[in-house]
């Protein structure tokens, strides 16, 4: 065995660190920032339609087969459907894909910056993000069918509401034949219900912090109402309205936070389970009711709400390499026989001339009075306080 | 140098003797390029995540008072002060030091005795537990996760109940969630790591030291206190770094784990920031994360330093000799079969069942079936209607898998060698300890913050690097970089032991650099260049967090399909392609060895 020697190494560690800090200025200086400097109170563009009249399908066919091919992401599974479907009618080769809406946005802002745009379309479910962040940066654009406008109302135009989907509340029927077992909302943040009310972790799924951050702006009301007839004595809170103290109370509940609805759905209605809970679901988890044979139902009679609905929008990517195929993937997904393979559990077209889904899961009857509605025209305001209602829901939660 | 003319008259010729000497000794040379590059490539998208730290980033102009672009403290206050920070930093800081040190006690403490086991002793069937003992490390680490909440999950969860839950046995919160199941089944995944590099240095290790030490009158603790201890520091003290550095980078584990019972981690932090969408806040994170492990980096060279260059092999004989175990020898051997059990058989076991049962957790004839697998048609699977084996979908994405990962694994492996020469024989201090600082650097970068530096930096096109994005290069470039630490590691460790007299013979003899580094030091050091180029490929075969980002949709690879049919909530057949990943990575691995004739494992057996 032989030793070195180790005069040398009594200077080493300076040294090193300081051409370490060396490089990392002149690596300073050479890297471009990674953000650019628009603000999001700049305004939105604003969406106008294409003349009906001088429009021609046809030609957007013509056009869309020649650029051969279109690439769209959901944050569903569906879209693998609504793609082959797209195939099988125009011929033009068509994948979707499944993302959360968190990485689409993050892949499209990046994709755009770098200008080689991979992604054409997409059925978006984050809101507040599409219209704070995307479509202000010029990232994608909203186009709207000009031969379908007609029956577009001007509330789902901008941006292009494509689907209002749901979430609800859902019970396991095995446990509880008579019926769902709460009747009030605030029943949710009571100690019996302690560790018994499981939803997905509401930082992980935007559609979720909007909900309550909607319900914060216009839910305070009726929650307020449903506390009186409840408790039979009027909320008193610290918070600045009921909408607050029920989501602190909530959290402090200690609710059961999962990361995807599969497994809500199997904490609430799996065959062999047999702790009593109440669930927050979409609703597009009835389908595994028939295929694994769970055992669940929307807690009907749930006031004020039995679940809440929200929008998937429909955006173009600003530098899609296939545009034309983009245009008529979004006017395919604005007709019955694109949509309708998204709708399989429920939902209701931004397009009035497509009709309701017959597949209202079992409870959910009227989707307008039973639903907390989540409203396009908040989701600037959703996006400006997103952060504080996060906030709110950690300190709380923690 | 006598092999150099003495220097000829003349500037010109002063040129020419400096050339010669530079391409005979041509350490510095390389040393200074692989810094350049390694600096551009590692210390760029970290500066690129720094720069976002300080900087008001898109949205956040209203509550930073500032206008987008502008320099702001405020990411700084949110992290370190604002009533949230406990929630968004303190607490996930503790408890990354209590599950790194826990995982590090564990990992160390079985990975330590099982590799002495395999190396040292004449435990029955070494060269078995030898290779079985490295297969934990095949496995994606959210396998072991995923198998622990299946086993322990306890009403505290979503999804569907655990077995122990199922059969009556309720399992208390700390047993099924938080830090416990993170240390042990982290542990499991990491003691591989501390079993290859420390049965290296066991195995090199020549048993006459110690022997030595004895005759002299030392007793057996004192040989391995003052002898064999100082001999393995280097090799312990890589291992630990390396799985603090994976600890630190890991969010599958902690996610799974973690989230019923709200206990974060620095990742599991950073990766909530990264998906609320707080690049300012994931900007800070990611940077303490990055200087947690520079810290860890020097603190590593400061005890080193102490113990350093040390050479086992040298050009003189050597002697390895096993500890007699006498009768704990099948005990022993019980023991070792045991890890093995609990670390591969049962987590693959409970994934295989799971795989093949309609429900997972329910034991009934009529529950078993094998449509997962092999079904031509499943309706109810929308996304990916037929059985994993079925389409063409999974030989596609293996074929990638293999083709991506396995070029990055060499390149990484001639790298790591190339670092490891540089650093043990660089006459220059600066140059090996910069080399090895600036080398070791992307194992302290989380894969996801690493993959988003990545996007910003070579999407667009920069200086001579056209825009890389949706290109194979740039999945093979960033998996290169982030793997470096691995084979660098290795390479250090392995030159470190080398001495220089085998070379110097050569170089005596008349033979060139390229010459001396192809003939003497690839074929000595060829055990630790295929562990360079296995340990990066079995990890890279089951790399999520980067390829996430940067596979594209017409290019899928093993792990991005797999965690679409996780995301898609296929359970069966999402685990059937966890399985699917660990073979081919075991697959590989073995044909590798066989090539090579040397093993991973063989780094121990002998």
């Amino acid at each position: 065995m032989r030793r070195h020697s180790t005069r040398s190494y009594q200077t080493a560690g300076r040294l090193p660190a300081m051409l370490l800090t060396g490089i990392v200025l002149a690596a300073a200086v050479a890297c471009a920032p990674s953000s650019n400097g628009v603000g999001a109170d700049s305004p939105l563009p604003t969406t106008s339609v294409q003349d009906a009249a001088s429009f021609d399908l046809n030609a957007l066919i013509e056009a869309a087969k020649k650029e051969g091919s279109v690439l769209a992401y959901d944050s569903s599974g569906d879209i693998v459907e609504v793609a082959k479907a797209f195939e099988a009618k125009y011929g033009i080769k068509a994948e979707g894909v499944k993302s959360k809406s968190g990485d689409t946005a993050e892949k499209l802002t990046r994709e755009n910056q770098a200008d080689n745009v991979t992604i054409d379309v997409t059925l978006f479910e984050d809101g507040p993000v599409l219209v704070g962040e995307l479509l202000p940066r010029n990232v994608v654009t909203t186009w709207i069918p000009p031969d379908l406008a007609k029956d577009i109302p001007d509330a789902n135009r901008d941006p292009l509401l494509v689907l209002s989907k749901a979430n609800v509340w859902a019970y396991n029927t095995k446990l509880f034949p008579n019926g769902c077992p709460v009747k009030s909302m605030w029943e949710l943040t009571e100690p019996a219900w302690s560790g018994k009310v499981v939803m997905q972790d509401p930082l992980g799924k935007p559609t979720l912090m909007q909900w309550l951050s909607q319900t914060t702006n216009h839910g305070a009301d009726s929650l307020a109402q449903d506390y009186q007839k409840h408790a039979g004595s009027a909320l008193r809170t610290s918070e600045q309205n009921a909408s607050w103290e029920w989501i602190k109370r909530l959290a402090a509940n200690k609710p059961v936070l999962t990361k995807a609805d599969e497994d809500t759905t199997a904490a609430v209605a799996a065959p062999q389970q047999k702790e009593p809970r109440i669930g927050l679901l979409s609703i597009a988890k009835f389908r595994d009711v028939a295929d694994k044979g769970y055992q669940m139902a929307v807690c009907e009679g749930l006031a004020p709400w039995v679940g809440f609905s929200y929008d998937k929008y429909g955006a173009i990517a600003a530098k899609s390499k296939h545009p034309n195929a983009a245009k008529l993937f979004i006017h395919f997904v604005m007709t019955q026989e694109g949509i309708v393979h998204e709708m399989g559990s429920g939902g209701i077209s931004g397009n009035k001339a497509v009709p309701a889904s017959p597949n209202n899961p079992p409870g959910l009857t009227n989707w307008d009075t039973q639903l907390f509605a989540v409203q396009s025209d908040q989701l600037l305001k959703d996006y400006q306080q997103a952060q504080t209602v996060q906030d709110f829901w950690r300190v709380k939660h923690g | 140098m006598s092999v150099i003319n003495p220097p000829a008259t003349g500037w010109r010729g002063k040129l020419r003797y400096r050339a010669r000497v530079l391409l005979s000794e041509p350490t510095t040379l390389i040393g200074v390029l692989l810094i350049g590059a390694f600096a551009y490539l590692v210390i760029a998208p970290l500066v690129a995540i720094v720069s976002d730290a300080v900087r008001v980033q898109y949205g956040d102009d209203l509550r930073a008072g500032a206008s987008v672009g502008s320099s702001t403290s405020y990411y700084l206050w949110r992290v370190f002060r604002s009533p949230i920070s406990s929630d968004l930093f303190w607490e996930p800081f503790w408890h990354t030091l209590t599950v790194g040190i826990g995982v590090i006690l564990f990992a160390v403490a079985l990975g330590g005795s099982m590799a002495w086991l395999v190396t040292r002793t004449n435990v029955p069937g070494r060269k078995f537990l030898a290779g079985a003992l490295v297969v934990p490390y095949m496995l994606p680490s959210w396998t072991f996760a995923l198998a622990w909440l299946t086993l322990f999950k306890n009403g505290g969860s979503g999804g569907t109940p655990g077995y122990l839950e199922s059969w009556g046995v309720t399992t208390p919160n700390w047993l099924a969630y938080g830090a416990v199941p993170m240390i042990v089944t982290l542990g499991l995944h990491y003691y591989p790591f501390v079993l290859l590099l420390f049965g290296n240095a066991l195995r090199r290790m020549d048993s006459q030291l110690e022997e030595s030490a004895r005759v002299l009158g030392a007793s057996r603790g004192q040989a391995m206190r003052s002898v064999v201890l100082p001999l393995l520091l280097p090799s312990l003290s890589s291992a630990t770094l390396l799985i603090f550095g994976r600890v630190l980078g890991t969010f599958g584990t902690p996610y799974i784990l973690g989230l019923p019972t709200d206990y974060s981690l620095l990742s599991t932090s950073l990766y909530r920031s990264i998906h609320t969408r707080s690049s300012g806040v994931a900007a800070v994170l990611a940077a303490v994360i990055v200087l947690l492990g520079v810290l860890v980096v020097l603190f590593d060279m400061r005890l080193v330093r102490e113990q350093r260059r040390f050479v086992t092999i040298g050009g003189k004989g050597g002697m390895d000799r096993a500890t007699d175990l006498r009768r704990w020898r099948w005990p022993a051997y019980g023991l070792g079969l045991g890890v093995f059990v609990v670390s591969v058989v049962v987590p693959l076991l409970t994934l295989l069942i799971s795989t093949v049962t309609h429900t997972p957790g329910v034991f009934r004839a009529d529950n078993f079936t094998l449509r997962f697998w092999l079904a031509a048609d499943i309706p109810e699977a929308v996304g990916f209607p037929h059985g994993l084996l079925r389409g063409g979908e999974l030989y596609e994405a293996m074929w990638n898998s293999v083709r991506i990962v396995g070029t990055s694994a060499l390149l990484c492996g001639l790298l790591g060698l190339l670092v490891g020469y540089v650093v043990a024989r660089s006459g220059s201090p600066r140059i090996s300890g910069l080399l090895r600082q600036v080398s070791f650097l992307p194992y302290l970068v989380p894969g996801i913050a690493f993959a988003a530096a990545y996007l910003t930096l070579f999407a667009v096109p920069r200086g001579p690097i056209p825009a890389l994005y949706g290109t194979v290069t740039l999945l093979v470039l960033v998996m290169v970089v982030t793997h470096l630490p691995y084979s660098s590691r290795s390479g250090i460790a392995a030159m470190m032991q080398l001495g220089k007299e085998p070379e110097e013979a050569a170089q005596v003899v008349g033979a060139g650099w390229f010459r001396r580094l192809w003939r003497i030091v690839v074929p000595i050091q060829k055990g630790s260049l295929a562990t360079g180029v296995i340990l990066p490929f079995i990890s890279g075969i089951k790399e999520l967090s980067i390829v996430i980002m940067l596979a594209t949709a017409g290019m899928p690879l093993l792990t991005t399909l797999s965690i679409h049919l996780v995301d898609y909530g296929y359970t069966q057949q999402a685990n059937a392609a966890v399985l699917v990943i660990a073979v081919v990575s075991f697959a590989v691995t073995y044909l590798a060895q066989r090539a090579t004739r040397s093993s991973l494992a063989s780094g121990l057996g002998g």
